[in-house]
């Protein structure tokens, strides 16, 4: 098999959560899921680099304590 | 704000004679040359122990001078510097210059200018003093390091008056009100400067609200503070706690950092500020017309540090108030000896254009006019000092009042005011005294803060966890919330550290329910990560991935072919990299008619679902880039989005910002986005346009004698605007009915091929 070959993506918003539904449930919600702009599985997505302060201030605003690490 | 209290930045733009003085004074130099002279300088003033020696060779007044300065923050306002020095009682050299008129307050920081202990602080300028500005002086940070302690005499006041009323402030209490202002400023996102410097008078005004002091321009406890909203900006400026970014003032560091200092640290600093401030000053002077000139002249600023001196002075043993009279004789004393004796120096008590020969200028003449200029000065005095009291000094806790039908009578210092102004001898740590419960925690979330017994670090603690409901004299209401303890898990504290500290300040237990509530919602905040600036590796397959993991690569695998995690590309071959913080490639043609289209494969995540999430997909593949190479193709050719209407709507609808839109287009495309699209795009986000021409219409006509015949007629020229094309005129729309009736009359009605009629308006953006 030739050695494997990738693409690094480097300096990405993604947001993890702990099951499927609750990620169902986030994208359920206009506003995120214009703000998450790509479902990598069923419990990451990543966000748009440009709207982190608005995706944080609408998951607080849905109740939601988002933990946020800097890498 | 002051880049710096060292010399070393401000040589370069000071005299040669000044640069040896000053090299002969602080290294022994006998440069001759400048340059020598600036090294030998900057030598010494590496030098402590050379420092010391020189210090210690110099004559008290300039030990004093320095100590002074050092006290005050590092520099000194010039007058202030000079009548300091004559407050602090310290032989002064009356007899070098031969005074003249002056002053002691002017010859004394010209003279330790001129003897090079101190420079002024202005880079461009920093050897000149004018009498005329409220200039600073200060010394390089290495030789007040080597100053002695500042000596001030004690005051003896005999005049000790009965408290009756009384009213001070408690060190909590001012430690909310300036975390609560700095908190307030962070809320704003800054108090903006206008064009002149000063901070907006909305903003100084939503400052004020956050203290929720009663009156128009009471302080706290309804003590009078005039113009206490730009004081207290200034003075949060100027002691650093503000600091300038871009258009605005911001706080430089976090309210709770400032809260963890001690009281007497966190006064210190803002008292310097005050102490600094020029463009606010207690009360207007209004001493009238005076015949004899410089009695109203001494700027407040100036008398601030006096003041403190004064306050300084004051005896420390015993608990009794001293008479405000006390204190008002104490200042005109000073001022008096600043002055010197009217009869021998002239001091400022004689008039303009003075000529000792003069019938006018008799000293029987003169004499009513001095007591109208000593009663001048007094009133004014009084007036500062009042002022003094009841604002910058009753707010920052430093003295305790006595008070009679709301009018100052006496005063003593606090324990927070000795521990300023007398740090060492204060230096007993009031925190250590008072540490202890010091509150109660209620089921309701709320906190009753016990503020006598409060520590600064206790303080800091519930404004990083809870939010401040009020705070009184005595009590304050703080009140946990999901946002304040997510807040506090946000920065740092971890969920026991939060419990820990409540049950350590509480004087009951933690109520049950919550505890319970906090660990539930520091649960909550493990649901839901966001990884701010996360790695990801994205492979071919989730075989290549596997293949990755077992050759050493770390992550956690998401997906069928993605690692998420620091270490995710270790042992990895990368082909290809893409940094989000950096501008990404243009690869996208926009067509005018909304079509957008990817001119090449791309690696890039999020500018396909970026699109997508403003317009309708019409080939749904994303292919991925290696080297140039595409490693994957999902199908057929490369995708295309169509922005309309109805697609921009919805994205708008579901937050997004149409500049967010134009900007990815600008950012990514490779032509220039077509003005028509533009206009487009803000017109289906909701900008409304009007029309240019209300009406407009045209006159067309396929034989070519008639139209030429009707364009060269001065008859009809009133009614045409211009040739559209070789056979249609442009007709103002609103004369379109009249140039119909001419027509008619002209026979034209019914000529063949001519046609008059309406066109569609044409438009021009109003936003």
């Amino acid at each position: 098999m030739p050695e494997p070959t990738a693409v690094l993506h480097d300096n990405l918003p993604v947001l993890n959560v702990t099951d499927k539904l609750l990620l169902d449930i986030l994208y359920s919600d206009p506003q995120l899921k214009h703000l998450l702009l790509l479902r990598l599985s069923d419990t990451v997505a990543l966000a748009d680099p440009g709207q982190i302060d608005s995706l944080l201030a609408r998951l607080l605003k849905l109740g939601y304590l988002p933990k946020v690490l800097p890498t | 704000m002051t880049p710096g209290l060292r010399f070393d930045p401000y040589l370069d733009a000071i005299g040669s004679e000044r640069m040896k003085q000053m090299a002969r004074r602080w290294a022994g130099s006998k440069a001759t040359r400048k340059a020598n002279a600036h090294a030998d300088l900057l030598a010494a003033l590496r030098q402590p122990d050379r420092l010391s020696q020189v210090v210690a060779s110099l004559e008290p007044y300039e030990q004093q001078a320095l100590a002074l300065v050092r006290a005050m923050g590092g520099r000194m306002e010039h007058h202030a510097l000079g009548l300091g020095l004559v407050a602090l009682g310290v032989p002064l050299p009356v007899q070098r210059y031969g005074w003249g008129r002056l002053r002691l307050s002017e010859r004394l920081p010209e003279l330790l200018l001129h003897d090079g202990l101190f420079l002024v602080d202005d880079m461009r300028s920093p050897d000149y003093l004018s009498d005329y500005s409220m200039q600073s002086l200060f010394c390089d940070e290495r030789i007040l390091a080597q100053a002695p302690p500042l000596a001030v005499p004690r005051l003896d006041w005999p005049h000790t008056v009965a408290a009756g009323a009384t009213r001070f402030r408690r060190p909590p209490a001012v430690t909310l009100d300036l975390v609560g202002m700095l908190q307030a400023v962070q809320a704003m996102g800054g108090l903006v400067l206008t064009r002149s410097g000063t901070v907006r008078v909305g903003d100084t005004r939503r400052l004020l609200r956050t203290l929720a002091w009663d009156g128009n321009e009471g302080g706290p406890d309804n003590m009078p503070f005039p113009d206490a909203g730009p004081a207290l900006a200034g003075a949060l400026y100027e002691s650093g706690l503000l600091v300038e970014e871009g258009n605005r003032l911001a706080p430089a560091q976090p309210s709770e950092a400032f809260a963890a200092q001690s009281y007497a640290q966190q006064v210190s600093g803002v008292l310097a500020g005050f102490l600094r401030l020029t463009n606010w000053q207690e009360a207007e002077y209004s001493t009238g017309h005076v015949y004899l000139r410089r009695v109203d002249v001494y700027p407040m600023a100036a008398l601030r540090p006096i003041l403190l001196i004064l306050l300084a002075a004051l005896p420390l043993d015993g608990d009794a108030f001293y008479s405000l009279g006390g204190l008002l004789a104490a200042l005109r004393d000073i001022l008096r000896r600043d002055q010197g004796d009217p009869s021998h120096t002239g001091g400022s008590a004689w008039p303009l254009g003075y000529a000792s020969n003069a019938p006018q200028h008799s000293e029987a003449r003169l004499q009513p006019h001095r007591a109208e200029a000593e009663q001048a000065l007094a009133l004014a005095i009084e007036r500062f000092v009042r002022s003094a009291l009841s604002s910058w000094l009753y707010f920052l806790g430093l003295v305790d009042l006595a008070l009679d039908k709301e009018q100052i009578v006496g005063l003593r210092l606090t324990e927070l005011g000795r521990a300023v102004l007398h740090p060492q001898a204060q230096a007993a740590s009031q925190e250590a005294v008072n540490a202890g419960p010091a509150w109660v925690v209620q089921p309701t979330f709320d906190l009753v803060i016990y503020l006598e017994r409060t520590t600064p670090l206790q303080l800091a603690f519930l404004e990083r966890c809870a939010e401040r409901v009020q705070a009184q004299q005595h009590i304050a209401t703080y009140r946990l919330t999901r946002e304040s303890v997510y807040r506090a898990l946000e920065a740092g504290m971890t969920e026991k550290d939060l419990l820990e500290g409540l049950r350590a300040g509480a004087q009951r237990d933690l109520p049950q329910n919550v505890a319970v509530e906090i660990g539930a919602w520091a649960g909550l905040r493990e649901q839901v990560v966001l990884h701010r600036q996360a790695r990801l590796v994205e492979f071919g397959s989730r075989a290549e991935r596997e293949a990755a993991l077992r050759a050493g690569a770390q992550g956690k695998a998401v997906g069928d072919r993605f690692l998420l995690g620091p270490d995710s590309a270790r042992h990895v071959k990368i082909a290809d990299a893409i940094d989000y913080n950096a501008v990404q490639p243009r690869s996208l043609r926009v067509d005018e008619d909304g079509m957008v289209t990817l001119t090449g494969p791309v690696a890039d995540l999020l500018l396909g679902p970026r699109l997508d999430g403003w317009s309708q997909r019409l080939a749904d593949v994303r292919s991925v880039s290696v080297k140039g190479k595409t490693v994957q193709a999902e199908r057929g050719a490369l995708p295309s989005w169509w922005l309309n209407d109805e697609s921009v709507r919805q994205a708008l609808k579901a937050g997004g910002r149409i500049n967010d839109l134009l900007s990815l287009l600008q950012e990514r495309a490779l032509n220039a986005v077509p003005p028509l699209l533009i206009i487009a795009l803000r017109a289906w986000a909701g900008a409304s346009y009007e029309h240019l021409l209300g009406s407009v219409a045209i006159l067309q006509c396929s034989q070519p004698e008639v139209l030429q015949a009707v364009a060269h007629s001065p008859l009809l020229r009133p009614y045409l605007l211009a040739y559209l094309t070789p056979d249609i005129l442009l007709v103002d729309g609103s004369k379109m009915e009249s140039l119909k009736e001419r027509l008619a009359m002209l026979g034209l009605q019914k000529a063949p091929g001519l046609h008059v009629q309406h066109l569609p308006a044409l438009a021009k953006p109003t936003q």
